[in-house]
């Protein structure tokens, strides 16, 4: 058994990596990640821990003072400049076929499903 | 020369005096009337002319030689003349006249009309210079307008933030309770930095709009997705471990 060198590449993961990768050095909010990805509120925090796990992505609470802003602090996330560079490279080799996502396969063009 | 003859000259003399004053009074009267029809724009040069010569005509004889009479039908000839072009002047005058009678009417109405519309154009340009400062003034009151506008947008952003901090609606209580199970099913030591994320994240939707459904479907991702979320963080920490 070989040992895995890399975060499993799904394509939610890919679709966060390369959102990410659009400006490397911007923070981002989970919500901002959620919809530079196309992705559904609530389903990238696994994705996140595991770039993370991997430090491929670093974070930190916002600094500032949550009774001023009325609100409690956002965690921004960043790649690190070596995540970037492997990100960049998995995403390179990565190749997820379409047909092999569920819901993204091509309709049947005729007959019964 | 008889005494008759005598008297018979000297009453020729008195009249020739006489209609020599006449024709001077008539001299007069034709140059002030000559010197008004200029004024008046008619041209009475002919009449002039016709009236020199009837006083030369009446002089000569006069200061001569009252036997040489002989210029005189000439003179009584001329002033026959002098007759029609002096009626013609008159009626020249008398019709100028009524023009320029007619014409000083019409600029005094000119003038009624011009300071009418004089007080016109005044009152006009009253309202004018009250209209400028009520424009002005509306753009001063549009521009605090659009200001007051601004900043009670962002007052009721900052008031619903607090509010909903200190009050959560009945949707977020929900969601929040969903995302605080969800945070309970992680890893103890990162389950605080997860709940604070979630409840942030929450605060954010809320505040962009998002309903019942929207933060429910949140929550409800967030807790379907916490055991994979378990593993990736149990899986970090081993990978942690063994570096």
């Amino acid at each position: 058994m070989s040992k895995q060198s890399g975060p499993k590449m799904t394509l939610p993961t890919q679709l966060v990596l390369r959102a990410l990768l659009v400006e490397p050095t911007q923070e981002m909010y989970g919500l901002q990640i959620c919809a530079a990805a196309g992705l559904p509120s609530g389903t990238i925090h696994p994705i996140l821990a595991r770039l993370e796990g991997w430090g491929w992505l670093e974070s930190h609470w916002e600094d500032t003072d949550p009774s001023e802003q009325g609100r409690p602090r956002r965690r921004y996330y960043r790649l690190t400049r070596a995540g970037a560079v492997r990100a960049q490279h998995a995403l390179t080799r990565a190749s997820t076929p379409l047909s092999g996502v569920p819901g993204l396969r091509p309709r049947p063009t005729g007959g019964g499903a | 020369v008889s005494a008759k003859t005598q008297r018979r000259w000297a009453a020729v003399s008195r009249n020739l005096d006489r209609n020599l004053d006449r024709a001077r009074d008539l001299d007069r009267a034709i140059t002030r009337g000559i010197r008004f029809a200029r004024h008046l724009g008619v041209d009475l040069d002919p009449v002039l002319m016709l009236d020199r010569n009837l006083i030369r005509r009446l002089e000569q004889p006069h200061a001569v030689d009252l036997d040489r009479v002989s210029d005189l039908p000439y003179a009584r000839d001329c002033a026959r003349a002098l007759v029609a072009p002096l009626v013609h002047a008159r009626n020249l005058a008398f019709d100028r006249a009524g023009t320029l009678d007619r014409d000083l009417h019409c600029a005094l109405a000119l003038e009624c009309s011009f300071d009418f519309d004089l007080a016109r154009a005044c009152d006009l340009d009253a309202k004018l210079h009250c209209a400028s400062r009520l424009v002005s003034i509306l753009d001063l009151a549009s521009k605090l307008a659009r200001e007051l506008v601004r900043d009670l947008g962002r007052d009721l952003v900052r008031a619903s933030a607090f509010r909903q901090a200190a009050h959560p609606g009945q949707a977020e209580r929900a969601a929040a309770g969903l995302a605080a199970a969800a945070a309970r099913l992680i890893p103890a030591g990162s389950q605080a930095r997860y709940a604070e994320e979630y409840l942030v994240e929450l605060r954010d939707m809320a505040s962009a709009g998002a309903g019942l459904k929207g933060q429910l479907g949140y929550g409800l991702r967030l807790l379907i997705r916490s055991p994979l979320l378990r593993t990736e963080l149990r899986a970090a920490r081993r990978r942690g471990a063994v570096s």
